[in-house]
């Protein structure tokens, strides 16, 4: 029975643990990484990560966000009683400010529209959209259907 | 780096950046030797390897020409490899009950063990003997594996290697400590069974 001392023993297994070459990667890593990220790749945005969304939804997203914590927070400071009605309507000034401009700035180029277009009864108006939008929810339902009795079972 | 013909990435219709295959194939192997020491486990370090490299390809564009990408691939391995120890083995939460329960020893005293005269392993050829110190680092448990790793291979001092694992400076070297002497002994034992060896992989 040999004895070491810690600093014996420390110094023969380093040597055996450094002399250790690295181990070779499985060759099936490479294309489990590639294949992962086709995949990822062939995802719509919503599916990824933040970071890869658009500029312009993400900003969106941002400034809607902020908008429903802003209003949160408000609301729950009002209903605690931390702050009255006048405060938080004062806090909100802006951007009733800014929803009645951009009110203003629609009614006015809708009047734009109005000068060059002759002139549609708004029955039709209406009934247009609503046309337009039941061929959307068709739509929808029809791929939808097709996805899921196509794809979804393959 | 693989030897062997490269998996050509046109065959899987993969729209990957060329300069991103080359960059995997360069760092692929230490990227896989790293987790594998950590974790002792060939899929679990295949699985952490493919994380690693989805997490470079995100910022690709930072690390392609970066000259401490090796680091930065090094330090992403281990942190994931050890997150994935505490976060999926039980056996990370007893930890300190093997302390109270075996931790007498601290890292004073001498260790007693049959050790061979010269070198470890000294009669196995390179390719035995990489086999068995792999072997005998995946027989050892997670708690003197881990900061062994650490400590021998990523050149970790004591405290930075407790303050990583969460544990007190003492359990750390006496988990290395108790780590060098099972896997010494583990070594001594394939050297004189040597004769029985049969590759696993």
């Amino acid at each position: 029975m040999a004895r070491l001392t810690p600093e014996q023993l420390e110094q023969k297994i380093h040597a055996v643990l450094r002399e250790q070459p690295m181990r070779r990667a499985p060759m099936s890593l490479e294309d489990r990484v590639l294949g992962e990220i086709t995949r990822r790749q062939a995802l719509p945005w919503w599916h990824q990560s933040f970071s890869f969304w658009p500029t312009p939804v993400r900003l969106a997203f941002l400034v809607i966000a902020s908008g429903l914590v802003a209003v949160a927070l408000l609301f729950s400071i009002q209903l605690m009683g931390i702050a009255g009605e006048s405060a938080v309507q004062n806090v909100f000034q802006p951007v009733v400010g800014a929803w009645q401009t951009l009110k203003v700035a629609g009614t006015a180029i809708a009047g734009l529209f109005s000068v060059s277009i002759p002139e549609i009864s708004s029955i039709w108006l209406y009934a247009g959209l609503a046309v337009l939008g039941g061929a959307y929810a068709v739509m929808l339902g029809l791929v939808a259907t097709a996805y899921r009795i196509l794809w979804q079972h393959r | 780096m693989n030897n062997e013909t490269p998996v050509q990435t046109e065959t899987t219709g993969i729209m990957t950046p060329v300069d991103f295959t080359i960059f995997m194939r360069n760092y692929q192997d230490m990227v896989y030797s790293t987790a594998v020491r950590l974790l002792g486990n060939d899929a679990q370090a295949e699985d952490i390897s493919q994380e690693v490299f989805l997490k470079a390809y995100e910022r690709y564009d930072d690390l392609g020409s970066s000259p401490t990408a090796g680091g930065w691939l090094k330090t992403v391995t281990t942190n994931m490899a050890i997150n994935h120890l505490q976060r999926y083995r039980k056996r990370w939460s007893f930890f300190s009950d093997l302390v109270h329960r075996d931790g007498d020893g601290e890292d004073s005293g001498e260790v007693e063990f049959a050790a061979p005269d010269g070198d470890f392993l000294a009669d196995l050829n390179q390719g035995d003997r990489r086999e068995w110190v792999d072997r005998a680092l995946e027989e050892l448990p997670d708690h003197q594996r881990v900061p062994l790793v650490l400590y021998h291979f990523e050149d970790e001092p004591y405290d930075e290697i407790a303050r990583r694992l969460g544990v007190s400076l003492s359990k750390v070297k006496t988990d290395i400590l108790r780590g060098r002497t099972a896997l010494a002994q583990i070594l001594m034992r394939s050297g004189t069974e040597h004769e029985s060896l049969t590759p696993q992989r």
